[in-house]
């Protein structure tokens, strides 16, 4: 019993080891293999593709180019007036407005009135002038007489001294009536001329003329007004003596010439730009906006743009030499190295890493690693890394 | 107590008839009422929680979204696994419970945890969502919307806010995926250039769009009796009123934001695109399935929606599908109906000839679909559906089903005609034939029960491939030893109420002419006969290591899919240009007849496929407009035309394969070994070191290292001393790296239901290249602005694609088939040389899994089970006959019947897998029940006094009509799956080749070899 019953079990085992055989293995995916053994073969850095694989995914093949690389940066900026043609009218004594002879917008030439200003000071100073004047008349005849009548020998040397030195006195104060303040309250030297002429009642008004051609931008007084020392009364500006003023950041300046072409667009014209020059940069870094001021020339069509209006100012400067670039979809990435494709016979593209230097316009610099000959997929680079990455790149699936 | 049931069925005639008529009805019911798919669903009980992180990298979600979950996970119960992917803006963590849970309570679980974690993730950075309650099969329509003249925004706007919404609705769909087109969003692209000059930071515009977007309610004031609610109204609701915004007052002059943005309609940034036909973008959706929810039903459902939406959709716009599995679900039920038919056909076929009697065949007839009914009663009560291995269990057994009923009948009509019963005298005799029958017939449905038990046993995908087809054998073949218990002999009383006599069966009195002088012979040589089996078992045995093995056939599912996966750095755009390239050349095949490309993915809540992955859908024209012969055969050609294109790994699979393959491990290849470990440079290049390793060692192909890197990065770092010379903090430059360059959402524009996003960003010049990033400029404290590069260092980096983690730790994964060699070996080799030839930091380890851990679980299993079962019917053959040698004699006949399966195997070509050996299973209980036949009648004639000789020889001949009969009943009724071409008949060829070719095998040796060998252990018989 013992013995059958241990053969039943060996033959039992037997009929399970067969079963254990039957049991399925592992899945063979028919579908699930990749194309792998249909591609073309490769290893390491290189690529092997077809020619009509080539045509059909239209890569491009050629040297590498040589230029004198255009380079930029830009900075924001406005439309300013060059300073040599604002003139600010203000009033150095107090005053009222008598008279106003222009709005804003009027363009002026020079010397055209613009207002005329009454004043007691002026009165004052007039009368002074006038005062200075007979007496300094007065003192000139009294010197004269006595000059003649010394030549006859009839008055003492001191006198004549005396004379002179009065009549020196008088001169030196009309002088300073005249020119000090008359000048300086805006009379020339006609107004001085004409002012024994005019009305006794004029004599308070001074009228303002312009101080160059130009427009009148600001006018802060109004009929009567009563004006102070302090007060801007107006000012003229001559828009077509225009400088373009940018703020460059510090990261440019080492690029910032005078003389520097730049190009400039203006937000309230699109579609227009204009070329001009650096003309001046201001030595000092301004603190709150991290920028250097830059004056900027309008070489032409400056009458187009109007003061205060926004600009962005493009620096170009090139590269002393010519250099040697590439379109940047012809240099790829791994993470560390940059890289080239070589077209190195009909079907194989070898890798070779690449030092790059400055991108511009979707060129790069290439500094070294690759010879003026050299063949180098110029286009659609990226399908041959793909290419070259595939067997590491694996099913890359929302596993 | 069986007697019993006999006895009270004969009893109560009336009550069966009625018994079995409402079986009948119910049964109907069930199977009008039964879920129909095309597959079983093998997907896990699965939750999955999606975190939509715009624009953040993949070490941030990871970090700060993927974690805090992860760790909320820890400890729940029943879980088996849990995994997640962070990639570029979307964290997806998948955790994975046991079989045996319930979805919803399994979603609960992670709900409540989700809540815990969502106070650990950031604020802002982004909100985890449950995933659908879908399944790999959960795909189940999908459309496109054509609309001629229409923008690909306002499609998708339409796809949106009316297709979507009213799909929604449709019982039994989950939800719906906006895939492809343009969100539309109200765009506020800045000029910094005019922000500068205005001089108005990020801060202020952000803050001036949010606080100018509000209604309110101011309650209600009472006017004459009356309630009058108040509102305020102060939503946007065009892009005027954006524009109109004032940002800050300059001079008295405010400053709007038209002055110094681009206020526009334009697309949200989109991770994915829909492309088909040549004709570039489309606008599509993805209509999910409610898990458990009948297939055919909901697509009904849902096509009857998709009329009443294209009525309402405006002119010219409508909805069309391009992917519908309705189509697939009818092919694969339709190829089993067809053989259900043809082989019930076959069967009744054979019961007529061996028969001989209409009447009997009848009787036999109708027990059959009696028995399906009841299967289909229990499918319906244990919530299985339909589909293709379920009903494909009613076709292998459709030939066992009969046994019961024909033994019955047999013995009934045998007794009838050997007595000569007159006419009204029967039903005693019915009785006792019935009664004499019924132990042997419970015995035999037993043991073909028995037989399938290992297949309830399975685990995992093979355990849901297959238990429903042992689930509804079984079923079936309960139903019918109820019916040839009850209902057959009650239906002999009414048939046979006048007697019956035998006619003489002109085809079993030749097959016993030739039959009987063979088994002379045979039982003269007994020793050769026995050393050619032997020898035959032996050789067969010898075929095996050269049969090709798999897992489980690939099911057609009539649709191909082609996964295209380009480098890692590829964008969006290229991605798309390829596949649109890509289309002509597939549309040139005359046997397609649409493709549809799906690039990257689709809203939250699919797939989360990267954008460097395009998955193209090629419908195919039914098989008949092929030029080419064969699917293996077009997918060759198209792998050919394809692999013009450099630099992208083509994967032709199948739109459900590829995603259950997904959903089930995530790798498809036989071995995954998985390196754990920290810093995913070290997994990188420790992955490749290991990678080599496993290339070289023999029987290694289609190594692939996973892709965790190689998605270049742009990294701005801070530099902290010079901010604090600024007077600044990190924050104020990240902003402007989060808003100008990424942009973010300010509020929303409601638009009656529809709600749109107000996103604000620099516009695309300022912000789309390195150098002009460099030059963006942040607003200092001071009032001033400086570029980005003064205060941070801008580089290149490749990093990170995406971060897998299994179990709350980083991994990469290397994955290869074996071919040539066993897989144990294999791995035992790798697992050396690994140890040897890597070396691994402390913290580092290595798993093998794949599908080698399927198939180790699957033989481990089998390897208890299988013996068990054995042991099983050695037991009941044992306390049947009383005697271990005759009990031992028919166990023989289950290595004899491998003989003819592995033949026939080894013959059709066939793989040896799941299926195959399911044949074996089968095969083994007709094998037993032919040799319980033969022996108990052999041991009858010998306790009736009959020499060993006579006993053998008559009990043979008489005999033989039952063992043909059963052999041809099982064998025939597969014939239909041997020869169908329908979808899903590939699953079941192997199946019914083995059975086939084990029944000729064991049918013979049950003929001659059994007859030969009965003599030896009956002469030493022993007693017990």
């Amino acid at each position: 019993m013992r013995v059958k019953s241990f053969v039943v079990l060996i033959l039992a085992a037997t009929a399970v080891a067969a079963v254990g055989l039957l049991i399925p293995g592992c899945e063979k995916t028919g579908a699930g293999k990749t194309d792998m053994e249909l591609k073309d073969k490769k290893h390491g850095d290189q690529v092997v593709l077809s020619p009509e694989v080539v045509k059909n995914i239209g890569l491009t093949i050629g040297q590498p180019m040589h230029v004198i690389l255009k380079q930029k940066f830009i900075a924001q900026g406005k439309v300013v007036v060059n300073p040599d043609y604002v003139a600010h009218l203000n009033s150095l004594v107090t005053g009222r407005v008598r008279k106003i002879y222009v709005q804003i917008g009027d363009y002026v030439k020079q010397g055209d009135p613009l207002f005329e200003l009454e004043s007691l000071e002026i009165a004052n100073i007039t009368a002074d002038y006038i005062r200075a004047k007979a007496e300094y008349n007065a003192q000139k005849a009294n010197y004269e007489r006595i000059k003649a009548l010394r030549a006859e020998d009839i008055k003492a040397e001191k006198d004549l001294i005396t004379a002179k030195a009065k009549y020196e006195r008088a001169a030196a104060e009309l002088k300073a009536a005249a020119d000090r303040k008359l000048h300086s309250l805006g009379f020339s030297d006609e107004d001085v001329e004409t002012m024994f002429s005019t009305k006794e009642h004029r004599r308070g008004i001074l009228l303002v003329k312009s101080p160059i051609s130009g427009y009148v931008t600001e006018r802060n007084i109004e009929l009567g007004q009563l004006i102070q020392p302090d007060t801007d009364i107006m000012k003229v500006i001559d828009n077509t003596r225009i400088w373009v003023e940018a703020g460059v950041y510090e990261k440019d300046y080492s690029h910032l010439k005078i003389g520097q072409p730049v190009t400039i667009t203006a937000t309230a014209l699109p579609g227009k730009n204009y070329k001009g020059k650096v003309i001046k940069v201001n030595k000092e870094l301004q603190p709150e906006s991290r920028t250097f001021k830059v004056f900027i020339k309008i070489e032409k069509g400056k009458a187009e743009l109007i003061p205060n209006m926004f600009t962005t100012v493009t620096f170009e400067y090139t590269t002393p030499d010519s250099v040697m670039v590439l379109p940047e979809e012809a240099v790829q990435f791994d993470g560390s190295e940059y890289f080239v494709f070589i077209h190195a016979d009909s079907t194989t593209f070898v890798r070779r890493d690449v030092t790059i230097g400055e991108k511009m316009d979707s060129l790069v610099v290439i500094k070294e690693g690759l010879g003026s000959t050299d063949q180098v997929v110029l286009r659609k680079a990226f399908l041959v890394k793909s290419e070259m990455e595939k067997g590491s790149f694996g099913e890359g699936g929302g596993d | 107590m069986i007697k019993k049931i006999i006895d009270f069925a004969a009893r109560q005639r009336l009550l069966v008839i009625v018994f079995t008529f409402l079986l009948i009805v119910v049964g109907f019911i069930s199977l009008k009422k039964i879920s129909i798919d095309a597959f079983p669903d093998v997907s896990p009980v699965l939750v999955q929680v999606f975190t939509e992180a715009k624009g953040l990298a993949p070490e941030e979600v990871e970090k700060l979204i993927t974690y805090p979950i992860e760790v909320a996970m820890n400890g729940l119960p029943d879980i088996r696994e849990v995994k997640s992917i962070s990639s570029f803006g979307l964290s997806v963590v998948s955790v994975y419970f046991e079989d045996n849970v319930n979805i919803y309570f399994a979603r609960q679980l992670v709900f409540e945890r989700l809540q815990q974690a969502r106070g650990d993730i950031p604020e802002g950075l982004g909100d985890p969502e449950l995933g659908p309650i879908t399944s790999g099969l959960g795909q189940v329509y999908q459309y496109y919307l054509e609309g001629r003249g229409y923008s690909l925004m306002e499609l998708r706007e339409i796809q949106d806010w009316i297709v979507k919404f009213q799909l929604r609705t449709v019982s039994g769909v989950t939800g719906v995926l906006s895939f492809g087109g343009e969100v539309k969003q109200y765009q506020i692209r800045l000029d910094p250039v005019l922000m500068q000059k205005y001089d108005i930071t990020l801060d202020e515009v952000l803050d001036v769009v949010k606080s100018n977007n509000r209604n309110v309610g101011g309650n209600f004031i009472v006017r004459h009796s009356e309630e009058y609610l108040i509102r305020g109204l102060g939503w946007v609701s065009s892009l005027k009123d954006i524009e109109n915004i004032k940002v800050v007052r300059r001079n008295d002059i405010p400053v709007f934001i038209r002055d110094i943005a681009e206020v526009t309609f334009g697309p949200e940034i989109r991770r994915g695109l829909v492309s088909m036909n040549n004709r570039g973008e489309v606008v599509s959706g993805i209509v999910l399935k409610l898990l458990g929810e009948n297939t055919s039903t909901v697509i009904e459902n849902v096509k009857k929606k998709v009329e009443q939406i294209n009525a309402m959709l405006p002119e010219g716009v409508q909805v069309i599908p391009y992917y519908d599995q309705a189509d697939l679900v009818k092919k694969a039920t339709d190829t089993v109906k067809d053989a259900l038919l043809e082989g019930g056909i076959l069967v009744v076929v054979i019961l007529l000839l061996f028969l001989g009697d209409l009447r009997s065949a009848f009787i036999v007839t109708i027990t059959l679909p009696i028995a399906a009914l009841t299967a289909f009663i229990l499918m319906y009560y244990m919530d299985m559906s339909a589909n293709l291995m379920s009903l494909g269990g009613l076709a292998i057994g459709i030939g066992m089903m009969v046994d019961g009923s024909i033994v019955m009948v047999e013995n009934i009509v045998r007794h009838l005609s050997e007595r000569s019963v007159e006419g009204g005298k029967t039903i005693p005799v019915i009785l006792q034939a019935a009664r004499e029958v019924g132990r042997p017939i419970v015995f035999a449905i037993s043991i073909i029960i028995i037989v399938f038990l290992p297949l309830f046993t399975l685990q995992d995908v093979e355990g849901k491939l297959f238990s429903p087809m042992a689930f509804t054998i079984s079923f079936a073949m309960l139903g019918s030893l109820v019916m040839s218990l009850t209902f057959v002999p009650v239906l002999c009383t009414f048939f046979f109420s006048k007697g019956f006599k035998e006619k003489k069966n002109v085809l079993i009195r030749f097959l016993q002419s030739v039959y009987i002088p063979l088994l002379e012979k045979v039982l003269k040589r007994r020793v050769q006969v026995t050393v050619v089996a032997v020898l035959l078992l032996i050789g067969s045995l010898a075929l095996v290591p050269f049969l090709g093995t798999e897992f489980v056939p690939i099911l057609d599912e009539g649709t191909l899919s082609v996964r295209v996966t380009f480098a890692p750095s590829t964008s969006l755009q290229q991605a798309a240009e390829i596949s649109q390239e890509m289309e002509p050349l597939l549309m040139a095949f005359p046997e397609v007849e649409y493709v549809i490309s799906r690039v990257g993915r689709a809203e939250v809540g699919g797939d989360p496929e990267p954008v460097n992955n395009s998955e193209i859908y090629i419908i195919l024209k039914p098989e008949d407009e092929w030029t080419v012969g064969s699917k293996t055969e077009l997918v060759d050609k198209m792998r050919r035309k394809l692999s013009q294109f450099p630099g992208v790994l083509l994967n032709f699979t199948q739109p459900i394969q590829m995603r259950v393959d997904e959903l089930l491990s995530g790798v498809k290849a036989q071995l995954a070994i998985k390196l754990f470990g920290e810093d995913l440079d070290v997994l990188t290049r420790k992955g490749a070191e290991i990678q080599s390793v496993v290339s070289s060692i023999p029987g290694a192909a289609d190594v692939q290292l996973e892709q965790i890197t190689g998605k270049p990065q742009v990294q701005i770092e801070v530099n902290r001393d010079r901010i604090a010379r600024m007077g600044m903090n990190v924050d104020e430059v990240q902003e402007v790296i989060e808003t100008a360059i990424g942009g973010s959402t300010v509020g929303q524009v409601f638009k009656g239901q529809k709600r749109f996003d107000i996103f604000v960003r620099y516009k695309k010049p300022f912000r789309d290249d390195v150098e002009k990033i460099k030059n963006i400029l942040i607003s200092t404290p001071d009032g001033g602005r400086i570029p980005l590069i003064q205060v941070a260092d801008v580089r290149l980096i490749v990093g990170p694609k995406q971060i897998s983690r299994d179990n709350s730790q980083r991994r990469i994964s290397i994955q290869c088939n074996v071919e040539g060699r066993d897989m144990g070996g294999f791995v035992a080799e790798a697992q050396k040389r690994i140890a040897e030839e890597v070396a691994l930091p402390p913290g580092y380890y290595i798993t093998f899994g794949g599908q080698f851990e399927n198939q180790q679980r699957a033989m481990a299993r089998l390897a208890l089970i299988v013996p068990l079962t054995i042991l099983l019917i050695f037991i009941m053959l044992f306390s049947t006959f009383n005697s271990v040698r005759n009990a031992f004699l028919i166990i023989m006949n289950v290595p004899f019947a491998l003989i003819g399966g592995i033949l026939a195997l080894y013959l059709s070509g066939l793989y040896l897998s799941v299926p195959a050996s399911v044949g074996f299973i089968a095969l083994f209980g007709v094998a037993v029940l032919n040799g319980v036949v033969m022996v108990s009648y052999f041991n009858q004639l010998r306790d009736e006094g009959l020499d060993l000789h006579d006993a053998v020889v008559t009990g043979a001949r008489l005999r033989l009509r039952p063992v043909l009969m059963t052999a041809l009943v099982a064998s025939l009724g597969l014939i239909p799956l041997l020869f169908s071409t329908g979808t899903g008949s590939e699953v079941q060829r192997p199946l019914a080749t083995v059975v086939i070719g084990g029944l000729v095998s064991s049918t013979l040796l049950t003929l001659f070899v059994l007859p030969a060998l009965y003599g030896w252990f009956e002469k030493r018989r022993v007693e017990f």
